[in-house]
């Protein structure tokens, strides 16, 4: 929830104080800030115990686990999204 | 972007495994949730930029609720799939599921609920999930469409695979990400009981 609260702020400067001419500047930090993130959470992964254990015994049937949630959530939310929302594939890119 | 991207994550892991404690690196790794932050106060800033895009959020009403649902039931339904392949009871299958990739919570609440295996497995699945739909989502932005690179975060696409939302689709399926993240997450939990007490 801080989460959004934090959007919608970002939503009023965005609509109200910053100007057209810093869109540029703002898709830079956004792109640092997320290859941060990215270092840091391999960081903390990296520092976990026993991860490469884990990997090793657990791997495959943790890896069945993870792709088939994520192609029954794909199957369901696009065909979906492009009945009711008009979402197809040739939307207009940012 | 995603070589960067990967590069970024093995960069990481081999710090955390091999890397020396340097005090501006645990600085940054203590504080991720500060960039998080400035990173969704930035985006914010896109969106409100975005003119008319809120207008069009409103529009939605009750359809914002498609994602969600899309999510939630197609990670349980690929739960009973996993279970089945892999000779698990199918619910116990959805349980680990459940997780929507939010591999900590998922991680710990199976460990409480039915020991360290199962955990383990809960933890490893969704954190692999959180990892495969980062390098997903550029593959589905081209092929499907912008909404379906929700999917595979789950749980995930209000922060850690939002900034990939923010990178390979739109102002507007980035609201829908955060929305769904935090939906999603909220309801992990429940989920995750919900499931196991099904299982028996």
């Amino acid at each position: 929830m801080a989460v959004m609260a934090v959007m919608c702020v970002g939503i009023l400067l965005g609509a109200r104080f910053v100007p057209q001419s810093w869109k540029g500047w703002n898709e830079k930090a956004q792109m640092i800030c997320t290859l941060l993130l990215i270092f840091c959470m391999g960081v903390q992964l990296g520092q976990r115990e026993g991860l490469a254990d884990q990997l090793a015994s657990l791997g495959l049937g943790s890896l069945v686990l993870a792709v088939l949630p994520m192609i029954g959530s794909v199957l369901l939310v696009w065909p979906l999204t492009r009945w009711l929302l008009g979402a197809t594939k040739n939307r207009r890119k940012r | 972007m995603a070589l960067l991207a990967l590069f970024c994550l093995v960069a990481g892991v081999l710090w955390g495994v091999f890397g020396p404690d340097l005090a501006p690196v645990e600085l940054l790794v203590n504080n991720a949730d500060l960039v998080l932050n400035l990173l969704m106060l930035l985006v914010g800033v896109s969106v409100g930029m975005h003119r008319g895009l809120l207008d069009r959020l409103r529009q939605y009403h009750i359809k914002v609720l498609i994602i969600p649902f899309g999510v939630v039931a197609g990670s349980i339904l690929g739960g009973f799939a996993a279970g089945l392949l892999l000779g698990l009871p199918i619910w116990k299958g959805a349980a680990v599921a459940s997780g929507l990739g939010w591999y900590s919570l998922g991680g710990v609440m199976l460990t409480e609920l039915a020991g360290p295996t199962l955990g383990g497995m809960a933890f490893l699945s969704n954190l692999m999930r959180e990892l495969l739909s980062f390098f997903s989502i550029p593959w589905i932005s081209r092929h499907l469409n912008y909404p379906a690179c929700i999917a595979p975060a789950g749980a995930t696409s209000e922060d850690t695979t939002l900034s990939m939302m923010v990178r390979y689709t739109d102002e507007e399926t980035v609201v829908l990400s955060v929305f769904n993240g935090a939906l999603c997450s909220a309801l992990v939990p429940v989920l995750i009981r919900l499931c196991w007490a099904v299982a028996g």
